[in-house]
């Protein structure tokens, strides 16, 4: 019988990747050039949590303002290569919250280093907006 | 009203004239700032009225007082990250084609620097310039009119853009007349030593 971090892992799964509950697909590209937008060891498309945008509250004028700030976050056990920091990714999400919005690239924030939870397996990525050069 | 306001105005007017498509121009202290306004032409100038001291010993109580007023040109800009799409978003390019473009991107706190720098400079020069000494009001209306320094601040990541304020105060001196009562003209004021010819009395001065 798989211990409690396992199932809660396993849980993930279920509630993170799947397009059926929170999972969005998600493509990353790494510093080499390589594409990733499928699960490690499967056909299966990438996917996980992302979430576009949060709500601040100001205390000035008592309103809540609504701040957009991508953040990713995948299972590692789903990765072929776990992002690092300082490392140059590219990350393809969708451009609102939504299965059908077209992807839209982002670049992993050297801004914010990348959150990882090892007790779950969980990365959490911080991204930021993109121009043409 | 004093005549600060009018100075406000006029160093508004003035960078409001020569904006082009280099930056906006606030009246006043933005409350909330969203970084998604001030990317590339929308840089913003904000211009409010910071400070003023009286020296005491520069007027009198009725009458013209001299204002040493501050007026803070406040600068902010804000940047994404900039790379070249054309190849990240293109489903043919090569993994040496990406691994190049991915390693050319120019960082959204470095592109903000860049465009803070470019920002001030535009703004330094315009307030400078020897044509805009008055701030195209009557002669005489500010004197010693200079910016003290600028200060930048540090790159700030707003959400999934960086952004950036630096802060120019230009001060000068102008003259404020308050209302009320008419100071005492001098012209009028007659002093007369009468002294007088009994020796052992003391001089006395009549003022008229």
């Amino acid at each position: 019988m798989a211990n409690l971090r396992e199932r809660a892992n396993k849980d993930l799964e279920l509630s993170m990747e799947k397009t059926t509950e929170w999972g969005l697909p998600v493509v990353l590209i790494s510093p080499d050039g390589v594409i990733y937008d499928t699960k490690k060891d499967s056909e299966d498309p990438l996917s996980g949590q992302v979430l576009h945008s949060y709500t601040e509250f100001n205390a000035d004028t008592g309103e809540d303002v609504i701040i957009e700030d991508p953040v990713v976050i995948l299972r590692r056990e789903s990765l072929d290569r776990v992002p690092l920091n300082g490392e140059k990714w590219g990350v393809q999400i969708p451009e609102d919250p939504s299965l059908s919005a077209p992807m839209k690239l982002f670049i992993l924030s050297p801004d914010k280093a990348i959150k990882a939870n090892r007790a779950l397996g969980i990365i959490k990525m911080y991204l930021q907006k993109t121009k043409q050069i | 009203m004093m005549e600060f306001i009018e100075i406000k105005n006029a160093i508004i007017n003035l960078l409001e004239t020569n904006s082009g498509v280099n930056y906006q121009v606030a009246k006043a202290q933005k409350q909330e700032k969203s970084a998604e306004e001030f990317i590339d032409g929308n840089r913003l100038v904000e211009v409010y009225y910071k400070r003023g001291t009286f020296p005491k010993d520069s007027g009198r109580y009725t009458g013209p007082v001299q204002h040493s007023a501050t007026f803070f040109v406040e600068l902010t800009v804000s940047a994404p990250v900039e790379v070249d799409l054309a190849v990240l978003e293109n489903p043919a390019a090569t993994p040496a084609q990406i691994q190049t473009a991915l390693n050319g991107m120019k960082l959204a706190s470095v592109n903000a620097d860049e465009k803070m720098d470019e920002l001030i400079s535009i703004v330094w020069n315009i307030l400078f310039d020897a044509e805009n000494h008055h701030l195209g009001l009557a002669e005489g209306k500010i004197a010693s009119r200079w910016i003290d320094d600028v200060e930048k601040g540090d790159p700030n990541p707003r959400g999934s853009l960086v952004m950036l304020t630096a802060t120019m105060p230009y001060s000068c001196v102008l003259s404020e007349t308050p209302g009320g009562e008419d100071p005492i003209d001098n012209e009028e004021i007659n002093l007369e030593n009468e002294i007088n010819e009994d020796t052992n009395q003391k001089t006395g001065i009549i003022v008229n």
